[in-house]
């Protein structure tokens, strides 16, 4: 049997921060420092504050390009350990109570900033998130003047579109997907990633710069787009924001064909609900940063929430949004 | 912060042919009911094992009865075992001769063997957990079980074997 070491490599210090906290990265790769850093940047609020969780990536040789089904992991997790399992492309080892994080990835996933953004950044950011008192919402996330508008819904009602189709109107783009929400001080603050965002085939209805894109495979096996959006349709990047509203998005066969949006009120505890069927259940051993969570969850309720029930294209959605949020919440 | 990687592998490995085929899953396998408990001596550990396989049991006759090490240390275990159909095994099976990858991270500890199955802990606790996947029937299933944990009580019980230098024994800093 032979033996190889592996720990005795140069690994050079990068300081991250995801929404509020410190994070430090230690890697063997300059590539990772850069994509990490531009994914993590530092917003200047973490700066000298202690660092809550440390994260070592090692960049593997590998010679083969990355093929969808090396692109995502599979998950295993029991107590505060989980691990990401990337096939002949790595894996990522967590102790979330640590808070650590150890990885070895191939540079063929590295290579393509897309992927690693999406496959292996996103993922150590919301496996991380909870550890760090941090909720991802299942919602994407549009921002003006610094505030941002939450667009909840559960798995294919919309939410990228409606985000995408906002932020051709001006909105910029912080999230089409999943929010992380977490305090700065006494205020919350709305976190996105800089991912892909995953269309359906039938996308290019409303995106015609998606025609000359092939869909791919994703995560669940659906056919989708999967690009980077703020390239791809020349969006502003929104890093993070203040969280302003939160618009739950209902997409109703009965309301098919009608281009008028039905916009409702709705109340707390109905937000709340809605909200909280979406998030991860945290294991026992993690109950301090759950109960912070809800906390964090209950708060953002208290903000200003709409239902928006459409059946239409989403354009005439959108513009009517924009009308009630730009009275509502941008005034 | 430690960090380091120890591959421990065999001079001619058999490597997984054709691309993963796992089945995207997510988190959900965290509560995986652990509902069989057994218990056996493992080099002088009493382990009590929490499981959701039956076949753990007789994977667990191989080693010396509880009593055999009452009044000793105790360990407990909670591992969860995943079936695959063959087709579905995405690489080689673990035998005697597969390799595995020891890791350091914070103060935590894990295995990784070549099949996708792994064991975590955090010394100086020897409690842990693990995850192992099998194939085939239950008689089968259950010589892998014996594999894993052969494999586990070397790692876990006998420190110097999980790859640890000296000077980074123990929780880390």
């Amino acid at each position: 049997m032979t033996i190889r070491f592996d720990g005795d490599e140069t690994l050079f210090p990068v300081a991250l921060e995801f929404n509020g906290s410190a994070c430090l990265l230690r890697t063997n790769s300059r590539r990772v420092a850069e994509l990490a850093t531009a994914f993590f940047p530092l917003r200047g609020e973490s700066r000298e504050g202690r660092v809550r969780a440390h994260l070592v990536l090692f960049a593997e040789e590998s010679g083969r390009s990355a093929s969808a089904s090396g692109r995502f992991p599979v998950f295993r997790g029991r107590r505060e350990y989980v691990h990401a399992d990337y096939g002949r492309y790595g894996s990522i080892w967590f102790d979330l109570r640590a808070r650590e994080i150890l990885g070895s990835i191939a540079s063929a996933v590295i290579a393509d900033a897309l992927v690693f953004r999406s496959a292996v950044l996103a993922v150590i950011a919301g496996m991380l998130a909870p550890a760090l008192e941090i909720v991802a919402i299942h919602a994407g996330c549009v921002v003006r003047g610094g505030k941002a508008v939450l667009l909840a819904a559960p798995s294919g009602m919309g939410k990228s579109t409606m985000a995408l189709t906002l932020a051709r109107r001006g909105w910029e783009l912080l999230s089409d997907d999943w929010t992380f929400v977490g305090e700065k001080g006494r205020a919350l603050r709305a976190w996105g990633m800089w991912s892909s965002m995953k269309l359906l085939p039938d996308a290019t209805r409303f995106f015609p710069e998606l025609a000359a894109i092939s869909p791919g495979v994703a995560l669940n096996g659906e056919s989708a787009f999967e690009v980077d959006a703020w390239e791809t349709f020349h969006l502003e990047r929104a890093v993070d924001a203040d969280p302003a509203a939160i618009v739950h998005l209902l997409r109703n066969e009965e309301h098919l064909g009608e281009s008028r949006c039905r916009i409702a009120k709705s109340n707390a505890d109905e937000t709340y609900g809605a909200l909280v069927r979406e998030i991860e259940e945290q294991p026992p051993e993690m109950t301090g940063e759950d109960e912070a969570r809800r906390g964090i969850m209950r708060r953002l309720c208290r903000l200003p929430s709409f239902e928006a029930r459409f059946g239409g294209a989403p354009a005439a959605v959108a513009e009517e949004l924009d009308a009630l949020l730009a009275e509502k919440i941008c005034a | 912060m430690l960090c380091s990687r120890r591959k421990s592998v065999p001079d001619a490995i058999p490597m997984p042919v054709g691309e993963a085929a796992y089945s995207a899953t997510d988190l959900l396998h965290r509560r995986t009911p652990l509902v069989h408990r057994f218990h056996a001596g493992m080099d002088g550990t009493c382990v009590e094992v929490d499981t959701n396989s039956p076949w753990m049991g007789h994977a667990i006759r191989a080693f010396e009865a509880r009593n055999a090490c009452y009044g000793h240390k105790w360990a407990k275990w909670e591992i969860e075992v995943e079936v695959r159909g063959e087709e579905e095994s995405c690489s080689s099976p673990m035998d005697e001769e597969s390799g595995y990858e020891t890791c350091s991270f914070g103060p935590s500890r894990s295995c990784r063997m070549e099949d996708g199955s792994w064991f975590a802990h955090t010394p100086p606790s020897i409690d842990g957990v693990g995850f192992v996947l099998v194939t085939g029937d239950g008689f089968r299933q259950a010589a892998k079980l014996k594999l894993y944990l052969d494999l586990v009580s070397r790692l876990v019980l006998q420190v110097d074997a999980f790859g640890l230098r000296a000077k980074d024994g123990g929780a880390a800093a």
